[in-house]
């Protein structure tokens, strides 16, 4: 095949998004890790993801809610 | 499969039993919860620096990966909990392919929900009168400017496309194949997608095409 031919959005996009992992799977993947690391500290106890309250580490997408609550805390600590 | 595992068959330590098994304890999490526990403990030993390893391989590219990397490990690990029943060792490729692939749909998840700010722009101001596959080529510099794009410069191109823009252009991607760009979705996945965004396949083409010709001109610019 012409590699002109190959140049086309499409498959410049499908590269990129590989590359960031963001390629949408049809099926499971299966491919190891190619970075190898010790788990932190933190996420080392399997008893604290039983219960979903009991998070180690806020999700990012919990801080702004989290913020949020110490803030009206806050507000209700002064109106007191 | 119903597996029926009595206490005396096996040893109280949980390491000899088979991923299977541990799920079976796991999905009886609400009855039978101190069993589920002790399952899940063996479960977390034996696969959690494979999932924190995959977590971080994910996230590598990311802005603030190593944080990121722990966000998702641990809505990986209550997913996990949480659907121990949904696990099949042949539908889903084996224990590392399922798990992989919840890494792969959190991380996917979280880059469209947080990541993504995408464009009002329906219909936007670009000449497509030429219906042929030149259109949708790059120049050289171009192509590989994108192909090398950093994550927030993908971000970038991504967000310049609508919501419906980017579902479309997204679900081909799924099938895309390299040697035949420009190939169709297959059937079962153009009607899902028709129903999803109440189209017609053909409104779901002219989408594509205007996607990615936005795509390309936002590329140019580079």
């Amino acid at each position: 095949m012409n590699s002109k031919q190959t140049k086309t959005i499409e498959n410049a996009l499908f590269h990129a998004l590989k590359s960031h992992g963001l390629l949408p799977q049809v099926t499971a993947g299966q491919e190891d890790g190619a970075t190898e690391s010790l788990l932190p500290a933190e996420l080392n106890n399997p008893e604290n993801f039983i219960k979903k309250e009991a998070k180690v580490v806020p999700l990012k997408s919990n801080r702004n809610r989290v913020t949020k609550r110490l803030q009206l805390a806050k507000v209700a600590m002064k109106k007191k | 499969m119903t597996l029926t595992i009595t206490k005396s068959d096996k040893p109280a330590g949980y390491s000899d039993y088979d991923d299977q098994e541990l799920f079976s304890f796991m999905k009886n999490r609400n009855s039978k919860p101190e069993e589920a526990k002790k399952a899940w403990t063996e479960f977390y030993a034996r696969h959690a620096k494979y999932i924190w390893n995959r977590c971080l391989s994910q996230c590598s590219t990311a802005p603030e990966g190593d944080a990121l990397a722990k966000d998702i490990f641990q809505n990986t690990m209550q997913k996990v909990y949480e659907n121990a029943e949904k696990f099949n060792s042949e539908k889903n490729d084996g224990i590392k392919g399922w798990l992989s692939s919840i890494v792969h749909n959190e991380f996917y998840n979280y880059f469209n929900k947080y990541h993504l700010k995408f464009s009002n722009e329906e219909y936007p101001d670009i000449e497509d009168t030429q219906e042929d596959e030149e259109t949708l080529m790059l120049e050289d510099a171009v192509y590989d400017k994108f192909v090398g794009a950093h994550f927030e410069a993908l971000k970038k191109l991504l967000s310049g496309l609508t919501e419906k823009e980017y579902k479309v252009i997204m679900t081909y991607m799924k099938f895309h194949q390299l040697d035949k760009p420009g190939s169709h979705l297959p059937d079962a996945e153009m009607r899902k997608l028709c129903v999803e965004l109440n189209i017609t396949a053909a409104t779901a083409r002219q989408i594509k095409r205007r996607g990615l010709l936005k795509l390309k001109k936002l590329a140019e610019q580079l």
